[in-house]
């Protein structure tokens, strides 16, 4: 499968590849690597996809990365980070943010992003050596299907009463409008 | 308008389109078919709301940033939260603090003469367009109950709008199966809007919308006005039961004060 390349209408000097992957096997491995400033893991943004519950959801956090890239109103050091911790409503912290979103030793199911200008070199191929797992495809569906509902309600601090109600599949563009809602404040 | 606050505005906003609609005090309101999230290939054809506040001349540039950035958290806050109550408010689509601008959903429609669908064009267009009595019957009544009720929920919640004109209540249809006659009110414009529980404070909400339908809407803004204060109680009651019935008289009495204040300043004026 090939990454998905997304561009975005203010940022077309920039590009965006997206790979979701399951079953993964070293995450532990992974985050080991990043930890030491491997090299080759630096180039990628590993997001812990159970943590995303749409598309757009992820959109709207690579929105505000790009956005504090051009206004340097970044919190983190490179747009990898900045894009993991911009899912959160509190990008001051960064540490406890990037656990939460970013790789763990549990994580299953990650989603890789790649930030590179255009007509720059990209990495992706380098993944399938990276990350012992299969590739899925990038849907909502899949999205959908592994949310982390104990930990989401957590992190975005969402009325516990109404996980079910958020659950359903007709309120979920009320669930997109409260995420949507936090990640656009954060930091503010 | 200084085509030089427009050529900001699209600088600030590379690539995307902008119609612009309104030009007030404080900002520029465009609309716009791109979303600004997401990626191009997945855009569609539905139309956003840009709100810009520019930069004042006059202030200081660093003070002029920080008001502009305040200014602009304050409104999208007070619409996140209000959204989250489950009030009518356009949704948020994205925001771009240190630039003042606030992306949101577009609310409301053209009315059959072509104008938008605000609570002060439609009562004209049924007061000047459409058939005789209409802006007094019974669907009439039930549109200013509910504009009414969503004030009265939004001051149950300790908000106040603080410009409640008849402008910044727009009506849209939000099912297909509604027939033309019938729209929800959502309040639009929290530029001004913030957090209290002084009854004072709704009171003068309820007055400037008071003042709102008179001036525009002379003939019958007596009636409209008794069908706002009829929603606004319902409202109350809705959100808060019975102390919402206690708060709600507590505000409607204020509201005889602030309107003798009125009456007394504009004899002397
Ligand atoms: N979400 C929306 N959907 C549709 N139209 C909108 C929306 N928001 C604003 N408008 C249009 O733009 C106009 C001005 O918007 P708004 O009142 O928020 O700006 P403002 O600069 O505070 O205006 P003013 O100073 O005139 O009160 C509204 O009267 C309405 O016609």
């Amino acid at each position: 499968m090939s990454p998905v390349t997304l561009s975005f209408p203010q940022f077309p000097e920039c590009s965006v590849h997206v790979t979701v992957w399951c079953k993964i096997s070293n995450t532990a491995a992974i985050k080991q690597q990043l930890m030491e400033g491997n090299q080759n893991y630096g180039h990628f943004a590993f997001i812990n996809s159970d943590m995303v519950t749409s598309k757009a959801h992820l959109y709207s956090a690579i929105y505000r990365t790009l956005t504090n890239q051009v206004n340097g109103t970044m919190t983190s050091r490179n747009l990898n980070s900045e894009a993991t911790i911009s899912l959160s409503m509190n990008n001051k912290k960064i540490t406890d943010n990037l656990k939460k979103f970013g790789i763990n030793e549990h994580s299953e199911r990650i989603i890789v992003l790649e930030f590179f200008e255009e007509n720059g070199v990209d990495h992706c191929d380098s993944l399938k050596t990276l990350i012992e797992g299969e590739e899925a495809e990038f849907t909502d569906a899949f999205l959908r299907a592994h949310i982390n509902w104990g930990e989401l309600i957590k992190v975005y601090k969402l009325d516990k009463n109404k996980e079910m109600y958020y659950k359903e599949e007709q309120n979920r563009e009320e669930l997109f409008n409260v995420l949507n809602g936090s990640i656009q404040l954060n930091g503010f | 308008m200084a085509s030089h606050i427009i050529a900001q505005a699209q600088a600030y906003l590379p690539n995307i389109p902008l119609t612009m609609v309104s030009q007030g005090a404080e900002a520029l309101v465009f609309t716009t078919t791109t979303h600004p999230c997401l990626p191009v290939s997945e855009q569609t054809d539905t139309t956003y709301i840009i709100k810009y506040r520019p930069s004042k001349p006059y202030r200081h540039p660093k003070l002029d940033a920080q008001i502009t950035k305040h200014r602009t958290i304050s409104e999208a806050k007070i619409m996140h939260k209000l959204g989250q109550l489950g009030i009518r408010v356009p949704r948020l689509v994205a925001v771009d603090a240190p630039k003042g601008i606030i992306w949101m959903h577009f609310v409301g429609k053209l009315l059959a003469n072509g104008e938008m669908s605000s609570l002060k064009n439609w009562l004209w267009y049924l007061e000047r367009v459409s058939a005789p009595g209409s802006a007094t019957d019974a669907g009439t009544a039930r549109i200013l109950t509910q504009v009414g009720r969503e004030i009265g929920r939004l001051h149950m919640h300790d908000i106040v709008h603080g410009d409640l004109t008849t402008s910044n209540i727009l009506l849209e249809q939000p099912h297909t199966d509604m027939n033309d006659t019938d729209w929800e009110p959502v309040l639009i414009d929290y530029g001004l809007g913030s957090y209290s529980g002084l009854p004072e404070d709704k009171a003068v909400d309820l007055y400037v919308l008071e003042r709102a339908l008179l001036s525009t809407h002379p003939v019958f803004s007596e009636k409209y006005n008794a069908w706002v204060l009829e929603g606004y109680a319902l409202g109350h009651a809705e959100v808060g039961g019975k102390l919402g019935g206690k708060k709600c008289t507590e505000t409607l009495r204020r509201l005889d004060e602030v309107r003798m204040r009125g009456r007394k300043r504009s004899l002397l004026g």
